[in-house]
């Protein structure tokens, strides 16, 4: 075995099964080991282990693999992730740890950071290397602004990265659960009595009115839809209005949904995570109605209006019959 | 119980500007407690008040981040511990955590609450790393706390899924950020109680300096001529929004 120290990503399984984001952290690490021209090693941490071997098809020989059972306790405490990463770690003596950047990776993850005496970055978003250097961004001040960070070359580093904004690759020749299909799963049947009107597709229309968690209800639901028709636009949504049943997983914008770049994009009532921003951030225009000041989304607004969309909506749509 | 909560100084995110030639983004400076941790900071008044104990405000950071522990005092801690620390914001939570864990694991502390993450280069990672360097066990995503006795019952919920844990002993509990934000603020009376209530400074047991360099922040998009319309009547806002939709042939 190589003395090089490569990168490590401690993938995660739930009762055998592996975890979407892992099949994200499989990308990340190998496409960063082949950037710095390290040996990668894959490890897999969870409980029914063995269920996950079969999720593990051929790799290439390079690859080192690595897995550990976990006696999981419930309820949930850290101390077993904690404890089997740390033993994988000292092992394996990585440069880079990828570790989970979901609800247990953020649980486990800082401990061990401290445990080992290696820096920790979260919320990653991308990876690279210069000079010799890891560089990875993230995002800031509550989603308003993003920044690089750059560890030093001779120092190891911990990072977990945002879910969703990596492209999940196969693990051997096991085809990865994409988050499309967890939405599209998770998604509740949208309620009959409000179907969503035909208008243009969302992929290929101009123009899109984006309705998200703020909807609230029905109510909500057909003011957006009205906007759309009076602006011809496709009907869009957010992933949090998605899982809650008021519009279909087919509308879903953002990292696992659709990626679109229209050239007006309205987002009523959302947010503005890096998740959703991910499908939208390019479009030409893009204007946001939401009732908090604070909101990220108008931080790339070109056109913002701080207000309740119960009552701008429908004033808008008359402007615009009108 | 003897409480240490845990606030930071953090730069105003609502007040980021972005320039929208050079993409750079920046505040305008001003300073507040992170929102996470005033909510931290009213749980555990609340906390202190059921089990007739103290609570004790604990910052890292300049100068004038002894302001944020003197909002605590004014809401009803009874007395703070300031580790003086310039350039801690840009660097490795490990380092920060370590240097208040030194602050506070000789103080007889039976609790120790923290923000999930703070507003500003919020990395949710200090809380669980004070806990590494302490020794002890952490519960996150904590929505409510109640004392029965000696023992704590915390109820956590985790990606939706609810539960209950009883603990004892020293932990620390990584109180989650509610829609309603804090039930307690600062009160007049409280401001002037906390001029009398004692600020123990303390220098950091280690230097802020770590392998990470940090970039400047830029932002994701800009926009070189953005309209913000706040506090417009609604009608008024429709319809300049639709003239300017109308401007950039953007209706159908
Ligand atoms: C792995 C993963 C993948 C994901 N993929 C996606 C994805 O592809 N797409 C996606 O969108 N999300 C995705 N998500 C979810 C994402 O993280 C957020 O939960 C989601 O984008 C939030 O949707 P939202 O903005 O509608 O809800 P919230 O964040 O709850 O925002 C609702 C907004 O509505 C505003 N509001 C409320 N009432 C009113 C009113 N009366 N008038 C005006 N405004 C009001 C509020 O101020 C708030 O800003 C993903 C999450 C994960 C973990
Ligand atoms: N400099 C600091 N001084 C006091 N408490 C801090 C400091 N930095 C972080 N914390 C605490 O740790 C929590 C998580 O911070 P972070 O890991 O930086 O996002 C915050 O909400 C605070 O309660």
């Amino acid at each position: 075995m190589s003395e090089e120290r490569g990168v490590l990503v401690l993938g995660e399984v739930f009762v055998g099964m592996l975890s979407p984001h892992t099949h994200e952290m499989f990308t990340a690490g190998r496409d960063l080991a082949a950037e710095l021209g390290v040996p990668f090693t894959f490890a897999y941490l969870g409980s029914e282990i063995e269920e996950a071997r079969n999720q593990v098809g051929e790799l290439d020989p390079a690859i080192q693999i690595v897995t550990r059972e976990l006696e999981e306790e419930e309820p949930y405490v850290w101390q077993a992730w904690l404890d089997a990463a740390d033993a994988v770690v000292r092992e394996t003596n990585p440069r880079v740890v990828i570790l989970p950047g979901t609800t247990i990776g953020a649980d486990y993850g800082p401990r061990l950071a401290t445990r080992l005496g290696y820096p920790m970055t979260t919320y990653v978003t991308s990876l690279g290397v210069e000079d010799g250097g890891v560089v990875v961004t993230r995002n800031i001040l509550g989603g308003r602004a993003q920044t690089s960070i750059r560890c030093e070359p001779e120092t190891p580093l911990i990072v977990s990265c945002e879910p969703g904004l990596f492209d999940p690759s196969p693990i051997g020749n096991i085809d990865a659960v994409t988050l499309q299909d967890v939405f599209a799963e998770l998604a509740p049947e949208t309620s009959g009595d409000a179907p969503v009107k035909a208008g243009p597709k969302l992929t290929d229309a101009d123009r899109v009115v984006s309705g998200g968690r703020g909807m609230k209800n029905e109510e909500g639901i057909r003011l957006i839809e009205e906007l759309a028709e009076a602006l011809d636009a496709a009907i869009g949504s957010s992933g949090a209005a998605v899982l809650q049943g008021m519009l279909p997983h087919d509308l879903q914008v953002g990292s696992s949904g659709v990626v679109i770049r229209p050239k007006l994009y309205l987002a009523v009532g959302i947010s503005g995570t890096p998740q959703h921003t991910w499908g939208m951030k390019d479009s030409q225009y893009i204007v946001a109605i939401n009732k908090d000041p604070n909101a990220p989304i108008f931080q790339m607004a070109d056109f913002g209006i701080v207000g309740d969309l119960f009552d701008i909506v429908p004033a808008l749509i008359a402007e615009l019959k009108g | 119980m003897k409480i240490a909560v845990f606030v930071k100084q953090v730069e105003d995110a609502r007040t980021v500007r972005i320039d929208s030639t050079t993409g750079k983004a920046s505040t305008t400076g001003d300073k507040v407690m992170s929102p996470g941790d005033a909510v931290a900071v009213s749980d555990a008044i609340d906390l202190g008040e059921a089990t007739g104990g103290e609570v004790v405000a604990v910052t890292l950071g300049p100068k004038e981040a002894r302001d944020v522990v003197v909002d605590a005092l004014a809401t009803g801690a009874a007395s703070g511990i300031h580790v003086v620390a310039e350039d801690a914001d840009q660097g490795d939570s490990r380092v920060v955590a370590n240097a208040l864990a030194a602050a506070v694991r000789d103080g007889g502390f039976d609790v120790f609450m923290t923000g999930p993450e703070t507003g500003d280069y919020g990395t949710g990672q200090v809380g669980r790393q004070l806990a590494e360097a302490l020794g002890i066990p952490h519960i996150a995503n904590v929505q409510k706390v109640e004392a029965d006795g000696a023992t704590l019952k915390v109820q956590r919920d985790l990606d939706g899924f609810p539960d209950e844990l009883e603990v004892s002993g020293p932990v620390v509990l990584i109180i989650a950020e509610n829609e309603e934000g804090p039930k307690r603020h600062p009160s007049l009376r409280g401001m002037m109680q906390a001029k009398r209530k004692p600020v123990e400074e303390v220098p950091a047991s280690e230097t802020m300096s770590t392998p990470l360099s940090w970039g400047a922040p830029t932002a994701q998009r800009t926009s070189a001529d953005q309209i913000m319309l706040k506090d417009v009547p609604a009608e008024e806002a429709a319809a300049q929004l639709a003239a300017w939709l109308r401007e950039h042939r953007l209706v159908g």
